[in-house]
């Protein structure tokens, strides 16, 4: 019969690990100490009832320390790959629980070998994906998506980026994206690494914020202007050079 | 080893959390414009250039804003708006703000008003009034430093670069 992962041959007195392939004799005190346990499956066996050996030969007494050195050795042989199939409690009496306890203990019971190293890593990777997306989440956005993104090349050689923000007509965007870098390509200088520039929804205005990496850190600076027609040309050689952003 | 991990991960979470949700709750913005208010055809003369300074302040529920208008041909104007914060967006970190008008200070004919008008999106009599405002803010584009931020309004879409204060300490009244 199957014991755990063991195969227990009544006839031949032999207990045979599948796993690692290795057999034990028993003895006749063995053999009639794991009988016991066999047939009292679930229930716990007292240690005075497994004292008292009754074999073909008559009935004798096993001595206390024998009986605890064949119990461990049951523990530690059956107990490999099912952590309490054998319960041993002192003083009392051996327990052989039946073979689907030991598969479903609970995660709780015992610190140790109840989760594979595999599982174990899974739980763990899908914990920090999980703080990950949250984290993601929490982020604030870094940067917020134009509608036109251009880079500039300027006559000295000079990339200047430059981002377009409408959100009432794409088409709007594409055109001051446009004569923006018209306007910026025929400046000698431009005194600034990103332009970005926003069109009001009414129409009538246009924000522009304007950075320029230096050594140590960013400068910055905020336009705002006025524009009575915005599909006038409003932004001129003289304009950019009125507000510094041309040199 | 399990404990230890998960102690680690709940760490590093709370010390996320801690780190992103308290400073949202509270803004201290100072941002400065060069405006270009004369809508004529840009033939600039030096005064056409105003100074505009826009103060946001958000701390928990409360919010204000404050504008400022000066430039050398007329007299300095200002704005300031406060009210509460109705909801917050932590993930887009965008604020939806009941504003009203608590002082101002405009001359005939004002810019600052019409620029105002323009960028919180209401009509003159709702701003004058006094009547509530509702207003939408976007915090975007903040650095590393956490020393800059970009503010957008919405739906106007007008947008500014502004420098992150150190929060002050409530003053004792």
């Amino acid at each position: 019969m199957q014991i755990g992962c063991c195969w227990f041959d009544k006839e031949r007195r032999l207990l045979t690990d599948q796993v690692k392939s290795t057999q034990w004799h028993l003895n006749d005190h063995e053999y009639w100490v794991l009988e016991q346990l066999v047939q009292h499956r679930g229930q716990v066996v007292p240690l005075t009832m497994l004292e008292t050996v009754v074999l073909d030969s008559g009935a004798h007494q096993l001595p206390h320390n024998e009986l605890v050195g064949i119990i461990y050795h049951v523990i530690d042989y059956l107990c490999a790959k099912h952590s309490n199939l054998v319960e041993y409690i002192p003083e009392q009496g051996v327990i052989l629980y039946p073979a689907s306890q030991g598969k479903h203990t609970r995660i709780l019971d015992l610190p140790n070998r109840l989760l594979s190293w595999g599982q174990y890593g899974i739980i763990i990777v899908a914990l920090l994906a999980v703080l990950l997306f949250v984290l993601s989440n929490l982020n604030p956005p870094l940067f917020s998506k134009a509608d036109v993104i251009r880079q500039v090349l300027t006559i000295n050689g000079q990339v200047v980026q430059l981002s377009v923000f409408d959100n009432q007509s794409p088409q709007d965007a594409i055109l001051h994206a446009d004569c923006l870098s018209t306007q910026l390509k025929q400046c000698q200088e431009v005194r600034w690494d990103s332009i970005s520039a926003a069109i009001s929804t009414d129409r009538h205005y246009v924000s522009f914020i304007l950075s320029q990496s230096e050594t140590q850190s960013l400068q910055f600076k905020n336009i705002k202007l006025a524009v009575d027609d915005m599909h006038s040309p409003f932004i001129t050689q003289e304009w950019l050079h009125k507000v510094l952003i041309c040199g | 080893m399990f404990v230890l991990t998960w102690v680690f991960v709940l760490f590093a979470f709370t010390h996320e959390l801690e780190r992103l949700v308290p400073s949202h709750q509270q803004w201290h913005l100072s941002c400065r414009a060069d405006g270009y208010f004369d809508s004529q055809p840009p033939q600039l003369t030096p005064s056409a250039v105003s100074e505009l300074l826009l103060t946001f302040t958000l701390e928990y529920q409360h919010a204000a804003l404050r504008y400022d208008l000066d430039n050398e041909s007329s007299p300095a104007e200002l704005i300031l708006l406060q009210g509460d914060v109705v909801k917050v967006d932590f993930g887009a970190l965008n604020y939806q703000l009941q504003m009203q008008l608590k002082n101002k200070k405009l001359n005939d004919g004002s810019m600052l008003l019409r620029y105002l008008l323009n960028e919180l999106a209401v009509g003159e009599a709702q701003f004058i009034d006094g009547e509530s405002l509702p207003l939408q803010v976007q915090v975007f584009n903040v650095d590393d430093e956490q020393s800059r931020a970009t503010l957008t309004f919405i739906p106007s879409n007008s947008i500014w670069s502004c420098e992150i204060m150190p929060a002050v300490l409530p003053q004792p009244h």
